[in-house]
């Protein structure tokens, strides 16, 4: 995505072209992804008028005939597609047509906690994963390098879902493994519900940043440039910091980026094995009940927070990698 | 490249030198016994410009790394290395680390990935300087942008801000050259500072290093394998094949009768303008793989006068006047 972009702008030069053409492909991803979604939820079997009309065989055909008219069901699917999107781009996400309540008051609380998952789990994963790599790096084939790999080929094989069930298991007693406390109810508790969901989603993504930033490591650690810096004697912090890691971050970066979505997914999960209400368990509803707003519209956020990881990577990119800020200029 | 007589230089090995390097080894950390340098013992004087010339592969540039203590992890080091009246073991890197930049500084074969591409040139060069007792905060950009315009850069305040791809190979070069003189070092090594370079940049690169030498009094240990280079910029040599020195001295004398048959044949590759060849002259056969170096002389296998005891005699470095070494049997039956 980014080179295509960035070939782009070089070759239509002007430096309004480049946010303008990112800001239109994003969108276009964002129509896409919402599109098949709309699509796929209206092939699955069952009928949101029929389930709402009345139970069972008590309600006439007439009477889901204008259940459905009432709900617009009967439009062709792009005009629905059309109405829904533009409201949604306002802000109105419609009626559940299940729950009695607005999606977007159904969504509100649920998003929040999701995201405080997916921010925790990555915070955590970059927290250790960062450090790790940089000790692996230097001491390549070491106990400590041999271990964090045996660690890390775990961490990719062990399903995020699966570890929750394990760390329910084994944190039993220890540290709460059910249900949420938001921040009024304090810090520690707040964390303390936390710290297990964002340590079962995190475990995959840690894996892969360790194992991208420690190969990045190992490859700038044996760069002419490096040589360059000891042999002027520069410390071995500045080293590590200022030359190997910051020129080893560029590939972590896109992990960051393609890992986002997956990151939500997973959270999904997570949060149905340590009973958290966020997204995850109003999808499964919603998905089950037929109930279209409700899940259009978790999937747009996800799509949307995706995308604007995506381009928040791109941002940094440029941030720490001069050859993609100044081929801009 | 113009022959330019540079700084007041001996052609005999120095009885005081500034560097000494002393039967330097250097092999597989994991085998010693397979051998990139066997047996190298190397004289610098003070403000003396000398060459190490051979092949790609005879290991001129592990020397070079050696002696600062950055061998890659995968080689072990052993010997002595003396700069003044100090003493340091070649096997210690750490001991060495001390020397880099304020004594020795040393300059690279590619420009292109030798700096950092994520800082602008004149950041790295602030690093340097920092490091080694430069200017404080305030007065070091300052000496960046001096430093630049002290090695030729037009236009330093802007080099200075610049990023590693946004300037030439040869701005690359005068860059890394401004980063060695930053630390004032006594000795500069000059590994094949050239060779990633157009002929045209090629020469003034050169002009440039040999100006530095001269106006600062500097050593210089000049890595090459191009002889024109060389006759244009060193008083002695050293001529390496496969891990030894198979000949040493004044470079005039060395390249006007070369002794050893491997100089020989060096001297003989070289293209000049008066001779029209239908193709180049080349040595045949290859420089033996570290590891399997055959017994006796190395270079009996390529040699076009070797007889058979060449082939279980090891031949040392012996002088044979003129202030000439080489380690070949047949030298002097040649000579006569």
């Amino acid at each position: 995505m980014l080179a295509v972009r960035l070939n782009r702008a070089r070759r239509l030069g002007p430096r309004v072209v480049l946010p303008l053409a990112g800001s239109v492909l994003q969108a276009a991803v964002v129509a896409a992804a919402t599109f098949v979604v709309f699509l796929l939820m209206r092939l699955i079997p069952g009928d949101p008028a029929r389930i709402l009309a009345g139970p069972g065989g008590s309600v006439t055909p007439e009477q889901v005939e204008r259940t459905r008219r009432e709900l617009g069901l009967d439009d062709p699917i792009a005009l629905q597609y059309w109405n829904w999107i533009t409201d949604a781009v306002r802000g109105d996400f419609g009626n559940s047509l299940v729950l009695n309540d607005t999606v977007a008051e159904l969504l509100a609380d649920r998003l929040v906690i999701t995201l405080q998952l997916s921010v925790y789990a990555f915070t955590l994963a970059v927290v250790l994963a960062i450090p790790l790599s940089l000790v692996a790096a230097r001491r390549q084939g070491a106990i400590a390098d041999k271990l964090s790999r045996l660690a890390g080929a775990t961490g990719v094989a062990v399903p995020s879902f699966w570890l929750a069930l394990l760390l329910i298991i084994v944190a039993q007693g220890v540290l709460p493994t059910f249900g949420y406390a938001p921040l009024s109810e304090g810090l520690g508790a707040h964390l303390g519900h936390m710290l297990l969901p964002a340590l079962a989603l995190g475990a995959g993504f840690a894996t892969l940043v360790f194992e991208t930033t420690r190969a990045g490591l190992i490859d700038t650690l044996s760069s002419d440039y490096v040589r360059t810096a000891r042999a002027f004697q520069i410390p071995e912090r500045r080293i590590y910091g200022r030359y190997a890691l910051r020129n080893a971050f560029l590939p972590t970066l896109t992990i960051f980026g393609l890992e986002a979505g997956a990151l939500m997914a997973g959270a999904l999960l997570v949060e149905n094995a340590f009973a958290l209400p966020g997204m995850g368990r109003l999808i499964v509803q919603g998905v089950l009940s037929r109930d279209y707003p409700v899940v259009q519209a978790c999937i747009l956020v996800i799509v949307v927070v995706f995308v604007a990881v995506n381009l928040l990577m791109d941002l940094l990119y440029a941030v720490v990698d001069p050859r993609v800020r100044r081929s801009r200029g | 490249m113009t022959e330019t007589p540079t700084t007041p230089m001996t052609e005999t090995p120095p009885a005081d030198p500034l560097l000494a390097l002393d039967r330097v080894e250097i092999g597989l950390a994991a085998d010693p016994q397979v051998r990139a340098v066997d047996g190298l013992d190397l004289r610098v004087a003070p403000g003396e410009a000398v060459a190490l010339v051979g092949e790609s592969g005879s290991g001129k540039s592990v020397t070079a790394y050696a002696a600062l203590g950055l061998l890659a992890p995968a080689l072990r080091a052993s010997g002595t290395l003396r700069l003044g009246a100090s003493s340091y073991d070649l096997g210690d890197p750490g001991a060495l680390r001390p020397l880099r930049g304020g004594e020795i500084s040393m300059i690279f074969q590619d420009p292109g990935t030798s700096l950092n591409p994520v800082m602008t040139v004149g950041r790295q060069l602030e690093d340097v300087l920092r490091r080694h007792g430069g200017p404080p905060r305030r007065e070091r950009w300052r000496r960046v942008v001096d430093l630049l315009a002290e090695v030729g850069v037009a236009a330093p305040d802007r080099v200075a801000r610049a990023y590693p791809f946004e300037l030439s190979g040869g701005m690359r070069q005068r860059v890394l050259i401004a980063m060695a003189l930053s630390c004032e070092p006594r000795l500069l090594i000059a590994d094949e500072p050239t060779t990633a370079l157009d002929t045209t940049v090629q020469a003034q690169i050169m002009d440039l290093l040999m100006t530095l030498v001269r106006d600062r009094g500097m050593a210089m240990l000049f890595i090459s394998h191009d002889l024109g280079l060389v006759a244009g910029s060193c008083r002695r040599m050293y001529v390496m094949y496969a891990g030894r020195v198979v000949e040493s001295g004044p470079v005039a004398d060395v390249l006007r009768r070369p002794r050893h048959p491997y100089t020989k044949a060096l001297v003989g590759c070289r293209p000049t303008a008066d001779r029209r060849l239908a193709r180049l002259p080349s040595i045949p056969g290859t420089v033996p793989p570290i590891g399997s170096m055959p017994s006796g002389c190395r270079f009996a296998p390529r040699c076009p006068i070797a007889v058979e005891q060449c082939r279980t005699a090891d031949p040392e470095l012996r002088a044979v006047g003129g202030n000439v070494s080489v380690a070949c049997l047949r030298a002097s039956e040649e000579e006569s």
